[in-house]
């Protein structure tokens, strides 16, 4: 297996970036309301992390992590890493959230325009 | 960095130190008739001269100048619809495509397709997560997929996977330079490279020529923000045209395949494409934000590093390398922008953005865990490990 260690401050992004989230958020709650923003009153900041190393499957993410990071897959690596991509996704509860809450938002909507 | 080719002339046809009589040409031309009555002797003149000719003649230039700085114009946030229903109050989703080789492209058409299939319902409009995702930052091989996106809409649901994913891009580079005498030659020069032989593969496989200006032209979001590290300074680049406006060049003529190509260098492995920087040509004046004191030390290193590129006469080429050396996941760049300007508000209208109900920053990470209790590598280290 051929790797090129070049991802050694991956972690450090993923905590910058879910701390600073966090700051946005708070940010977003805490707004004077006179001024012009652009975000909407309610808004919300959402965070999905997709990796590979977060299946759930360990039997999965050790096949996943045993492809190599080269540019010549072959037919089955590419066929298992894009069933895994899906997967990784839709079970991903940070992805379900804003899907939910879209959802909701629409019903929502939706009975209140019935309503008027 | 090449090597001169000066000093690495393989042959001295005369290593005799004396005379000063016959003068040179005449001797070149002595040793040339003399070599040519030899077969090995000739084809080693003629390599030598082959040799020269290509350190002379390939240097390629492949970013034009900005005649003149605009800023409602060029390859950026502000000049495209808000989204790609045209609505302006919608879903605003940032993904990020981390590097990761092919896998890499892999995940990234994997979370597209996902996107794709979920249906979302908007302001009573049928609509899908896709058609929301108006920023893509992608570092190395998922740029690949990130510009296809930009490029060819739906289409790329289609064609990715046969035209890029199922392809050995390895053997293909080395069948087109190790059997390639021109490629040899080419490859000689030190402004040249791999890397834009590995631009030219892309080219005719996956972008046919088209450039940021294409994107410009199909009016769609998502925008794509392609990250680069700098080899001066490792601080990372962003090829759209707020960045490219510093250095006073030309986005929308920059082809897309050189773009992809320029993220994925390695040193040792995929050799630099240079980026000439012409700044001070286009009527570019820093923003305040450049040159004021920032809240942060993050926002004051941006600034500075910034700065570093408006003086073309001390910075007068940019060498961009592998984004994932500064960051493999993409999403620096949003983070650094945000302390730069100051504030998420500041940033999103930056960005013509308004009145987001939901902002949703989404990472797709292709990356490795390597087991490191198992490293048994005896030779020298290098940037490949092999375990």
């Amino acid at each position: 297996m051929i790797d090129i260690p070049i991802n050694h401050y991956s972690t450090d992004t993923l905590q910058l970036m879910n701390h600073a989230v966090q700051q946005w958020r708070l940010q977003l709650r805490q707004r004077p309301d006179h001024l012009p923003n652009m975000f909407t009153p309610d808004a919300d900041i959402y965070r999905i992390n997709a990796g590979l190393t977060e299946m759930t499957d360990p039997e999965e993410e050790a096949r996943l992590m045993n492809i190599a990071t080269n540019l010549a897959l072959t037919n089955e690596e590419v066929d298992h890493l894009l069933q895994a991509d899906s997967r990784l996704l839709r079970d991903n509860l940070e992805f379900q959230r804003p899907v939910r809450d879209l959802a909701h938002d629409a019903t929502t909507t939706s009975t209140t325009s019935d309503t008027h | 960095m090449g090597f001169s080719c000066r000093r690495s002339g393989p042959i001295r046809v005369d290593t005799n130190p004396t005379p000063a009589y016959p003068p040179p040409i005449m001797k070149a031309g002595h040793t040339l008739l003399t070599a040519l009555t030899r077969p090995l002797g000739a084809w080693m003149v003629i390599g030598c001269t082959m040799l020269l000719l290509g350190c002379e003649y390939v240097r390629p230039t492949m970013n034009a100048p900005l005649s003149h700085r605009d800023s409602a114009s060029g390859y950026r946030s502000t000049t495209l619809p808000p989204s790609k229903t045209g609505s302006s109050d919608s879903p605003f989703i940032i993904a990020s495509f981390s590097g990761g080789g092919a896998r890499a492209s892999a995940l990234s058409d994997g979370v597209l397709q996902v996107l794709a299939q979920t249906p979302i319902i908007w302001e009573g409009h049928q609509k899908r997560l896709v058609d929301e995702l108006n920023i893509i930052n992608a570092v190395s091989d998922g740029s690949f997929t990130a510009l296809s996106c930009a490029l060819y809409g739906d289409h790329i649901f289609q064609d990715f996977e046969t035209q890029f994913l199922r392809k050995d891009w390895e053997s293909k580079l080395r069948c087109r330079i190790f059997p390639s005498p021109s490629n040899w030659l080419r490859l000689w020069s030190p402004y040249f490279g791999r890397a834009h032989i590995f631009a030219e593969l892309l080219d005719e496989a996956l972008f046919d020529g088209h450039t940021f200006g294409d994107l410009l032209a199909r009016g769609q979001h998502p925008i794509i923000n392609l990250h680069a590290s700098d080899l001066a300074s490792l601080s990372h680049i962003e090829f759209n045209q707020r960045r490219f406006n510093i250095i006073c060049s030309d986005l929308s003529q920059l082809s897309l395949s050189v773009a992809a190509a320029s993220t994925s260098t390695l040193p040792l492995l995929l050799s630099p494409i240079s980026m000439k920087n012409y700044a001070g040509q286009c009527g570019f004046q820093p923003p305040a934000r450049f040159l004021e004191e920032r809240p942060t030390a993050w926002g004051r290193q941006r600034a500075r590093e910034l700065r570093s590129y408006l003086d073309a006469k001390n910075h007068p080429y940019i060498h961009p390398l592998n984004g994932g050396l500064s960051d493999n996941i993409g999403m620096r760049g949003v983070l650094e922008t945000t302390a730069l300007f100051g504030d998420l508000e500041s940033t999103f209208q930056m960005l013509g953005a308004k009145n987001i109900p939901k902002l949703v920053y989404l990472m797709a990470r292709a990356e490795t865990a390597p087991d490191i209790t198992q490293y048994r590598l005896n030779d020298i280290p290098g940037l490949i490990r092999e375990s």
